[in-house]
């Protein structure tokens, strides 16, 4: 057992990449979710490196801003900071600045060694097997050194193979949960459908999709002023006000003033331009103010962010779901994110861009709404590659007068539609349905007409 | 947090590690006093949202010394929740108005009673 105990080889430990890490995590927010993110307590050798960044990232965690004052603060109430020593030794981490933009590349130096030094702990636990244990199963003293090996090189906990087991066991559980929900729907609900994810703010949406479930990309197209920042709201308001779930909204072009105003049509139901002038009575305003109340019990995050880049939404969508626990981000819009390589052609930005955020989505297992827009033709800019990320793919548009004269069908609601979704790609059910929608833009609201008998 | 350059950073760790060493080493703080001048430290250089204390006490350092009402200026200061905008907002108020006191005390050249903060 002496050899499993033995210290690593010192070129396998790198104490100043650690301390560059935690320093740059006291002084910039952005180092703070990168190295969060990226690694454990368990990669740092130092153990005391190692309490360190468990208090900041419990600070983090905790919505605390983990500047090195809340880091003292914190060691001095825990009892870990009594000594002018344990000061020194902070100190000591605090200035080994690096430029914070750098982190990747320090948080990776921490994050190899770490590594390397489990492999190392494997070769002196594989060699100090041979030379205690001769009459073992050969066979199986290779496969669990093997599999252990493989838990080596694989970087995320995701990489998993299902054998045929798992996956016919995985594929009748599916169904099976599916029969039930279905008798269950047909019994008890009466023929109303329970969601596996997320509301969408249509019944007939909800119907087809069951959901916005994690993991899943969702792009909404739609011109100029044909509704995208509605939609996104709508979705909000049935996600994070009359649902139960935490959202992070993302906007790229209206101030917080804007999106805060609109809330007070949407959730009251008053004309917004009518929200905007002030021209209400005193019983409206209170009917704004429950609205507003109800806004305040939600779980909406909104982020203004007129610089909105790739790598920016990874970090803020990290964060959020830290300390938020988010179910959803929503982005409106990709189209005005910021180019990072302006090399590149508007539809190579976007297909990055929609990489990233299947990504994040995948990830972080919530679900990811992209708004994009549509060309005056209706068509999108690199669409075939879109479609190929995403889950679902819904196009918003008006319904021209001709659709109105001519459709019969759609004189048979409540109210008549004048808007209509098309889902273009659905992942898990049917596409190319068009579900009319009716748009009170005065309102900027949005709902599914009802049908009527005629 | 907005991003800070390497003279930033040295500056706000130098003067952390002044106020920790004053508490630890030489014994000349309090553990309060250590904890409400860190809470100012990140206020004043890292723009941590202060509902207007740091001008406050700007305004305090540049009047005229009066043993007594900085006394208590310290005190409140001392009793201040950081974490709370409402503490915080409630004591930028009391020393307003203790400053504005001992302006009109300066001013008129007398000695009075302090008023009495709640």
């Amino acid at each position: 057992m002496a050899m499993l105990e033995m210290e690593p080889q010192a070129h396998l430990i790198d104490l100043e990449s650690e301390r560059r890490v935690l320093s740059s995590m006291l002084h910039s927010e952005e180092a703070c979710i990168e190295a969060c993110n990226s690694l454990q307590p368990r990669d740092f050798y130092s153990p005391q490196h190692a309490t360190v960044f468990e208090l900041v990232r419990s600070l983090y965690e905790r919505e605390v801003r983990p500047t090195y004052v809340e880091l003292v603060k914190e060691a001095h109430t825990l009892g870990m900071l009594t000594s002018i020593r344990d000061a020194e030794e902070l100190r000591y981490i605090a200035e080994h600045y690096i430029y914070d933009g750098n982190i990747g590349f320090w948080v990776k130096k921490v994050r190899d060694r770490s590594r390397l030094r489990s492999f190392e702990a494997f070769i002196r636990k594989s060699y100090q097997l041979l030379q205690e244990e001769t009459d073992r199963d050969v066979e199986q003293v290779l496969m669990a050194a093997e599999e252990e090996l493989t838990n080596l090189t694989a970087l995320e906990i995701d990489d998993h193979v299902d054998s045929p087991e798992e996956m016919a066991r995985m594929g009748y559980e599916e169904v099976e949960r599916r029969f039930l929900r279905y008798r269950e729907i047909k019994e008890k609900h009466k023929g109303v459908i329970p969601l596996d994810g997320l509301p969408t703010g249509f019944y007939n949406l909800d119907k087809i999709t069951l959901g916005y479930k994690p993991g899943d990309l969702i792009i909404l197209g739609a011109q100029t002023g044909h509704g995208k920042t509605s939609f996104a709201l709508h979705t909000a308001d049935a996600v994070a006000v009359k649902g139960d779930h935490n959202v992070l909204y993302l906007n790229t072009e209206m101030s917080r003033q804007q999106i805060a105003l609109r809330w007070g049509s949407i959730l009251s139901g008053i004309e917004h331009e009518r929200v905007r002038s002030g021209e209400i009575n005193e019983s409206e305003l209170s009917q704004i103010l429950r609205g507003y109340n109800d806004l305040m019990q939600s779980g909406f995050y909104s982020y203004p962010c007129p610089n909105l880049t790739p790598e920016k939404t990874i970090s803020i969508a990290r964060k959020f779901k830290a300390q938020k626990n988010i179910d959803m981000m929503i982005v409106d819009y990709i189209g005005r994110m910021d180019k990072q390589d302006p090399r590149l052609q508007e539809w190579q930005v976007l297909e990055q861009i929609v990489k990233t955020q299947k990504m994040l989505a995948q990830n972080l297992q919530i679900a990811v709404m992209c708004l994009v827009q549509l060309n005056p033709d209706g068509s999108l800019q690199g669409a075939k590659r879109m479609k190929n990320e995403c889950d679902l793919m819904l196009k918003l548009s008006p319904l021209s007068k001709d659709d109105l004269e001519t459709n019969p069908d759609l004189q048979k609601y409540d109210v008549t539609p004048n808007y209509e979704i098309y889902v273009d790609k659905n992942r898990d059910g049917q596409s190319g349905i068009r579900i009319p929608v009716y748009f009170d833009l005065a309102r900027q609201t949005m709902k599914d007409p009802k049908r009527v008998s005629v | 947090m907005a991003p800070m350059d390497k003279y930033a950073k040295q500056l706000y760790d130098a003067l952390v590690n002044l106020i920790i060493n004053l508490h630890l080493q030489k014994g000349s703080l309090t553990r309060e006093e250590m904890y409400c001048l860190l809470n100012v430290v990140d206020m004043a250089l890292l723009d941590k949202e202060d509902q207007g204390l740091v001008q406050v006490l700007r305004e305090w350092q540049a009047g005229e010394p009066n043993q007594e009402i900085d006394e208590i200026i310290k005190v409140t200061l001392l009793n201040l929740d950081f974490a709370k905008p409402a503490s915080l907002a409630a004591g930028v108020e009391t020393i307003c108005e203790l400053i504005r006191y001992n302006k009109e005390l300066g001013e008129a050249g007398t000695t009075q009673e302090p008023p009495q903060s709640e």
